[in-house]
Formats: structure tokens, sequence, C-alpha cells
């Protein structure tokens, strides 16, 4: 994720040019492709970590808890 | 209906805006008043009672996020300076992980209403309190600027009202959610206005990409033709390397850090819904702002540069004359109702977060040092949201004529350099002391402010001097790190074994939640 954020916010920053080529019969430039792919991988991201997070916070919860009603 | 003359209806009053504004309003204020009946403790006042769901907190949260500063502040940008406006929604938008892979979970569980509770936790309470409290003000202020420039500009272009009227109207009106709604009220109407905002904006974007036979490539094609290449290549807004890369740790780490935001993880029942509704504000954020930059780029090909520009200088009316232009005034009614819902709910989670500071950390526990009645911390959070409007209003009449998008970049920096670090530091490294906790935050509230201050768009544009003392219109490459380095530095020179000692406690009830404990 953050690797997708400052590589893009690089590009901008230093690849000016690059980020401004056009292509697809000259009618949008890399830049707008990336940035819109940046915008759709974030949810997509977030999604895949909330659900594993889930699943393993509600299992280390319960071992946790089982630890700690055991000692 | 493509190429609308530069006449608008914008300025004159208009039946269906007047119509949809007071409709919200009569509904949000019946809201308030059911709410108002729920709201006896401070509880409920400033974390709903924590019943909220995490589908209702996801749309709350995309909510105080889809600000005017986003709608209106975003479509102006990309309408005005093409690929640059697309800087500021991607940073918007990528703040958010941040916010649940490293802060909702502990400050979740560790904290109460603020996130001052999860810094302080196992520090010396006053000086952190104080501190935390300065810098969160200061980042409402700045953040209140944005909203009640934008709210000022919108309700006199809407209804031909003076734009000083109009600023004492959004306060007022957000003072009554806010007082006797507390947070119950400023959810739901948060809520509200989220799904007609992503309602109104979708309809938009689809009339435009009608307008090129439902191809966005077409649409980008019509926008190079008018204005040349340059509209789709990184612009004069990022004028330097070190612009950009300052631009975007501002924006990532200053969501993080907004007072506002982090409240609404204390308005859910745990830790794992706090993380489904970061999940759901993603997703409806990320559409928001593709949808956005369809618009953006709709207003520049349909509505023309000069048009907007004549409007407004700052650009922030694209989207109500992209309305206009493909709806006719009936649409342009309804979006800008929209737009001007979304300022009231967004000032009222501000003035909300502000008075949680002023009430929660400032008197409750710097002032009464935690020995203080839930009534008299009430009543206190109440006065404090009454001076908050106060202020709002006169920050609305000083700022007039800025683009609103800047000035919450402006907040969000202070935010990344105040809040951020600190709230890191204290979750993280064990041997981070109150010394350093309030140093870090000093420095940066300090230095992000000084930094504003001295740049381009204060001291020249207004101040009227001739020449910015720093060049640098964005703080945050400075004053992030810096602010990083004092509170590092000071733990090491002064440790605090007290402060150390707790953080095992701190960590188990951060990653367990305070059942467990």
């Amino acid at each position: 994720m953050m690797i997708a954020y400052f590589g893009f916010i690089a590009l901008v920053a230093f690849g000016r040019d690059a980020a401004g080529t056009l292509i697809a019969d000259d009618r949008v430039s890399i830049g707008i492709v990336l940035g819109a792919l940046v915008i759709i991988l974030v949810p997509v991201l977030t999604a895949i970590y909330v659900r594993w997070a889930n699943r393993r916070y509600d299992a280390a919860i319960a071992a946790a808890r089982k630890a700690g009603g055991a000692s | 209906m493509s190429a609308p003359a530069a006449p608008t209806a914008l300025g004159g009053t208009n039946a269906t805006a007047i119509i949809a504004f007071i409709g919200f309003v009569v509904i949000t204020l019946g809201i308030t008043y059911w709410a108002s009946r729920l709201t006896r403790t401070s509880a409920e006042f400033f974390a709903a009672g924590g019943r909220i769901s995490a589908l209702q907190n996801g749309f709350a949260l995309a909510g105080d996020f889809m600000s005017a500063a986003s709608f209106l502040g975003i479509a102006g940008l990309v309408a005005t300076s093409g690929f640059d406006g697309l800087i500021y929604s991607i940073g918007f938008l990528v703040g958010w992980p941040i916010i649940t892979f490293l802060i909702a979970e502990p400050l979740r569980n560790l904290g109460t209403y603020t996130f001052v509770d999860v810094v302080a936790f196992r520090m010396k309470q006053r000086p952190v309190r104080i501190a935390a409290a300065i810098s969160t003000l200061t980042v409402v202020a700045f953040y209140l600027i944005a909203q009640m420039v934008g709210a000022g500009n919108l309700v006199h272009l809407m209804f031909g009202l003076d734009y000083t009227a109009a600023v004492v109207i959004v306060g007022v009106v957000m003072l009554l959610y806010v007082l006797f709604g507390g947070m119950i009220a400023t959810t739901w109407v948060q809520i509200i206005k989220a799904g007609l905002l992503l309602l109104g904006a979708t309809l938009l974007a689809l009339l435009v990409l009608a307008q090129f036979a439902g191809n966005p490539l077409t649409l980008f094609a019509a926008a190079r033709d008018k204005y040349g290449a340059g509209v789709m290549a990184p612009g004069k807004l990022v004028a330097s390397p070190l612009e950009a890369i300052s631009l975007g740790i501002a924006l990532m780490f200053g969501t993080a850090g907004l007072p506002h935001i982090l409240m609404r993880f204390y308005t859910v029942r745990d830790a794992p819904t706090a993380r489904r509704s970061v999940a759901y504000a993603t997703l409806l954020i990320g559409f928001f702002y593709l949808v956005t930059f369809v618009l953006g780029f709709g207003a520049m090909a349909i509505v023309g540069r000069d048009v907007i520009k004549s409007v407004d200088a700052g650009g922030n009316m694209a989207a109500p004359l992209l309305a206009e232009a493909l709806g006719g005034t009936g649409f342009l009614g309804f979006i800008s109702a929209v737009a001007f819902a979304t300022i009231l709910a967004v000032v009222a989670g501000l003035t909300l977060s502000g008075s949680a500071a002023v009430a929660h950390d400032l008197w409750a526990h710097a002032v009464r040092r935690g020995k203080i009645e839930e009534r008299e911390q009430l009543r206190v959070a109440r006065i404090a949201t009454i001076g908050l409007a106060i202020l709002a209003i006169a920050l609305g009449l000083v700022f007039k004529g800025k683009n609103v998008a800047f000035m919450v970049g402006l907040a969000f920096s202070i935010a990344a350099s105040a809040n951020f670090p600190a709230l890191l530091l204290s979750m993280v490294w064990r041997r981070f002391t109150t010394r350093a906790a309030v140093a870090s935050m000093y420095t940066g509230t300090i230095t992000s402010v000084m930094l504003i201050l001295l740049s381009p768009t204060v001291w020249v544009d207004l101040f009227h001097q001739a020449t910015p003392i720093i060049e640098l219109k964005n703080p945050a490459v400075i004053s992030v790190p810096l602010s990083f380095v004092v509170g590092i530095l000071t733990s090491f020179v002064w440790p605090e074994p007290d402060a150390a000692r707790g953080f095992d406690d701190a960590q188990h009830r951060m990653n367990l939640g305070p059942d467990s404990t």
C-alpha cells in the first residue's frame, strides 16, 4: 500500500514527463491510469486485511482468554 | 445542452435548492430532537453510547471525509488544474488504510472519547492533555476555515444570500445539531448526507459519461482537445519534488491525526466492528473519488475553465455548474443542497471533536484532574460547543475567497505533525515519555503553524507581502520528521521509568481490549 502510494508520489515528483505520457490513442495519460488503479487497489487491500484480521483476532482473543483463565 | 452560455442560474433564487435544503434541515433537526432525548451522559454526547453499527459508522466515517473540500474543492481542482487534483484524491484515500493498520484498534481498546486517552494512558495526565487539546483545537480551527469558506460561497451562490449571512446560518444550524443531539445526531446527519452525496455525485457522473458515449477515454480526449495534453500531467500545483512529497506526507499521516475521524472509533461496540467500519468507509470513499475525478474532467470539458473561474476564482463551483449544464436548474438545486448538507455535517463533527478536547481533556483532566461530575463535563462540553460555533463563524469571515481543498491540506499537515508522531510513538515505543509526548506535540503544532504563516499562501496572499519567507506551501516534509526527532531525543535525554513500566499493561489492553484485563 505504502509502496503503491509513495511510488505514485515519486512518479509525480520526479517523473513529470513520464506521468504525462499519453497512451491509448493519446486519449489518456499513464499518470491518470495509475492513479485510478491506486484508488481501486486501496479498498481491495483494506477489505482483505480486515477479513484476515477479524479472523486472526477472534482466534487470538480466545486463545489469550483461555491462557489467562488457566493460570 | 453541452455548451452552456456563461450566465447561470447560480446566485438567483433556486426553488429546488431551497426545497431540498429546507427538507434536509427539517429532517435532520427532527433527528436531533429524537437524539436529544437519548443524550443524557457524556458517553452519549461524545460517543453515541457505543451503539453505532459497522455499516452505519462506515457511512459516517466516509461522510466525515467526503467534505466540501472533497466534493467542491477537488472537482474544482481537477477542472482547473487537471491531473493535480488526482494527487489530493489519492492522498486523502490512502490515509485510510493507515488508520486501519496502525491506529483504529489500539485506539478503540485504550481510549474513551479522544485519541489523547491513548497517548496519556501511561503518562502524566495534565501536560499531555493540555498539549493535545491545543493541537486538536488548532487542527479543528484550520479545518473549520475550509468548511466555513465553502459554506459561505455555496449558500451565497445558491440563494443569492450575503456571504456573511450564509456563514452565520451554517454556524447556527450546526450548533443546534451538536448542542442538543451530540454524537448521535451528528452521526445520523453524517449518514444521511453521505448517502445523498454519493447518490447525487453518481447521477452527475453518469450524466457526464452519457455525453461521451459512456467511455471515460473519450471524456479525457475531449478535455485534451480543449486545453492540451498538459491537463493529464503533473502541473504547477506541485511545483517541486519537495512540494509533492510534502503534500503526500501530510495527506497520508494527517488522516491518522484528525480528531473528528479518530473520535468515530469510540462510537462502535468493539475493535472488530471498528475495523469493519473502516473497510466500508474506504470502499465508499474510493468510489466517491473516482466519481469526483470524472466530475472534474467533465466540468473542464463541458463547462470550461473560463466559466468556472468567472463564477468563483478558486474553482469551487465546478461541480454545481456541471450539474446545471447537464441537468438544468432543478439538478443544480439538488446538488447545491447536497453540497450544503455536506458542509453542515462535517462542521458539526469538527465542532464536536473540538468540544471533546475542551471538556474531556482540558476541563475534566487538566483543570479538575479527573475528579469531575458527569453533569459538569457535559455542561462544559456544551459551552465549548457554543464557543467553537462562534469561532467557526469568525474564521469563515476572515478567510473569504481561498480554495478550500488547499486549506484542508494545511489542516492535514498540522494533524500529521502534531498528533500522529506522539500517538504512534506512545503505542509502539516503551521508552516514550511524558515530556517527549508534550515536546513532540508542541513542536509539530508550532512548526507547522509557523511554516504556514511564512508560506506563500498566508504571507503573500493574505498579508500581501511581496515575497514569501519560505517557498514551501506545505510544511509536512519538515515538521513531521522534526516532531518525531524531538519526541525520540527528549525520551533519551529524560527517561521516565513510570511511563515505561506502564507499557506492558498498555500493550495488553491495546491488543485484547479493556474487558480482558
